[in-house]
């Protein structure tokens, strides 16, 4: 039995459409299993490609509770909506505890960049340290902007 | 490869004995700037049956690609609008306004509705719905057009739409306003949907009413895109959010607009920024103006869209 691949939806369901076909061009095969969110799962319920359908407990912020899984993973793929994943940080962190093989970003869902889970960690931990420290100038001009308006 | 059809979100239904008679009371109101071909392809669709609508306006926001020349040969009997210069989505107040027909199909000139989807819709606008606005759903071209025989959905109420396959109430348009004209691009339909509701308006969605959008990547640039998107996006939370959520919600966005600008190593989301602060500078709020908690959440804004399109 192949190990599985595990895709996370992060995006529209033409995109994942187009990152299920590119995962079964790569690893023919292999069970295609997608990490999704309760209410967007009735979408994919139908979908003949994919093996099992993960339902993911989210935060405000969506995918921002580290996922667990038992099962070993020949890779996770992160199809995502730019060039080099920006902005993704929570989602990566996520999942980046799962025993995978690899780990892949797909951008607009064209083709596959491989991480591996150091780069992954210090993709993610980069931006959620920069995000950390950029809240407090969120906050600053927050209040700024909202004494400027007569609430 | 496996087959497609597996990821289709849901079959259209399509039934061709339905009576399209309610179309005559609709005005159809198509936006085109600069994309010739998908306007030609957007209104040979409309015209694919004869006598439906009660008109069909073209606004044109100053193409230069002979869309206009197009349209006066090609299609006589469609009423041409000029814009006289491109300003953006608020070319459609321009098609509000010569609108005579009870309802208004506002389309974008990639976008087109599948007639024999339309029976929900002809439906509502025989029984006189009160809504603002249908919003009608937005499918891309590939895919794949299902016949069945189920019977369509009944309307729900929504909080949104997209101005590329949207049915307004033309009283309604007559009370609330079009598009605000300062936004230029994006959010323009978040705006309206904040002021329909501040009104006591309502807004309603059909699954079942299908519009193809093409989504061309002609005239889409992305620096524009991140631009207008994240410029309106402060606007919107600063003119609509609600008070208790303000707050946070303002500091987080902005705390996204200094994030994204390190990622993404441009200046465009901090010249937004400036942008958008001038234009509210003589912004006055009044407690009417804003959502209340349940309703901000409902239409539940995208708050990292903005930031999706560079990077």
């Amino acid at each position: 039995m192949k190990k599985p691949i595990l895709i996370v939806r992060t995006v529209s369901v033409e995109k994942i459409s187009e990152a299920l076909d590119l995962c079964l061009e790569k690893w023919p095969g292999h069970p295609l299993i997608v990490a999704t969110t309760a209410n967007r799962s009735k979408e994919l319920a139908n979908d003949n490609r994919i093996d099992r359908l993960e339902i993911v407990d989210t935060g405000p912020r969506g995918y921002d509770r580290i996922f667990h899984l038992e099962e070993h993973l020949e890779a996770v793929v992160f199809p995502i909506g730019n060039k080099n994943g920006s902005g993704y940080g929570n989602v990566f962190r996520a999942f980046s505890s799962l025993c995978a093989r690899n780990f892949y970003m797909s951008p607009y869902c064209r083709d596959f960049r491989s991480m591996g889970r150091l780069r992954l960690k210090l993709k993610y931990g980069t931006e959620l340290a920069l995000e950390e420290l950029l809240s407090v100038f969120g906050r600053i001009w927050a209040q700024r902007l909202i004494r400027g308006i007569d609430l | 490869m496996a087959d497609k059809l597996g990821a289709v979100p849901a079959s259209i239904v399509l039934d061709r004995s339905i009576n399209l008679k309610p179309l005559k009371r609709v005005s159809v109101a198509v936006l085109s700037c600069n994309r010739r071909d998908d306007l030609e392809k957007t209104l040979d669709q409309l015209f694919a049956k004869e006598d439906l609508w009660n008109e069909v306006i073209v606004v044109d926001n100053t193409s230069t690609d002979g869309s206009w020349e197009m349209v006066e040969k090609r299609f006589p009997d469609v009423k041409l609008v000029d814009s006289g210069g491109n300003i953006g989505t608020a070319g459609s107040n321009l098609a509000f306004e010569a609108a005579t027909g009870d309802w208004i199909l506002s389309l974008d000139d990639d976008s087109y509705p599948v007639i024999e989807s339309l029976g929900p819709i002809c439906e509502a606008i025989e029984s006189n719905r009160p809504e603002a606005a249908i919003a009608l759903s937005i499918r891309k071209k590939w895919a794949p057009v299902v016949s069945t025989g189920s019977r369509s959905q009944p309307l729900k109420e929504a909080f949104g739409f997209s101005g590329a396959g949207v049915l307004f109430n033309r009283k309604a348009i007559g009370d609330i306003g079009g598009y605000d004209q300062d936004l230029f691009l994006f959010t323009n339909e978040l705006d309206w949907t904040a002021r329909a509701l501040g009104m006591g308006w309502r807004l309603a969605s059909c699954d079942d009413a299908v519009v193809i959008h093409r989504s061309t990547p002609a005239n889409r640039s992305s620096l524009r895109h991140a631009h207008y998107y994240c410029r309106n996006t402060l606007v919107f939370l600063m003119r609509y959010a609600p008070k208790p959520l303000l707050a946070n919600l303002l500091s987080g966005y902005l705390r996204d607009i200094f994030l994204f600008t390190v990622l993404h190593g441009s200046g465009a989301y901090l010249r937004a920024f400036r942008e958008a602060r001038k234009m509210l500078k003589h912004f006055k709020s009044t407690p009417g103006n804003r959502l209340s908690k349940e309703q901000f959440l409902e239409i539940k804004p995208d708050l990292r869209a903005p930031f999706s399109y560079l990077g």
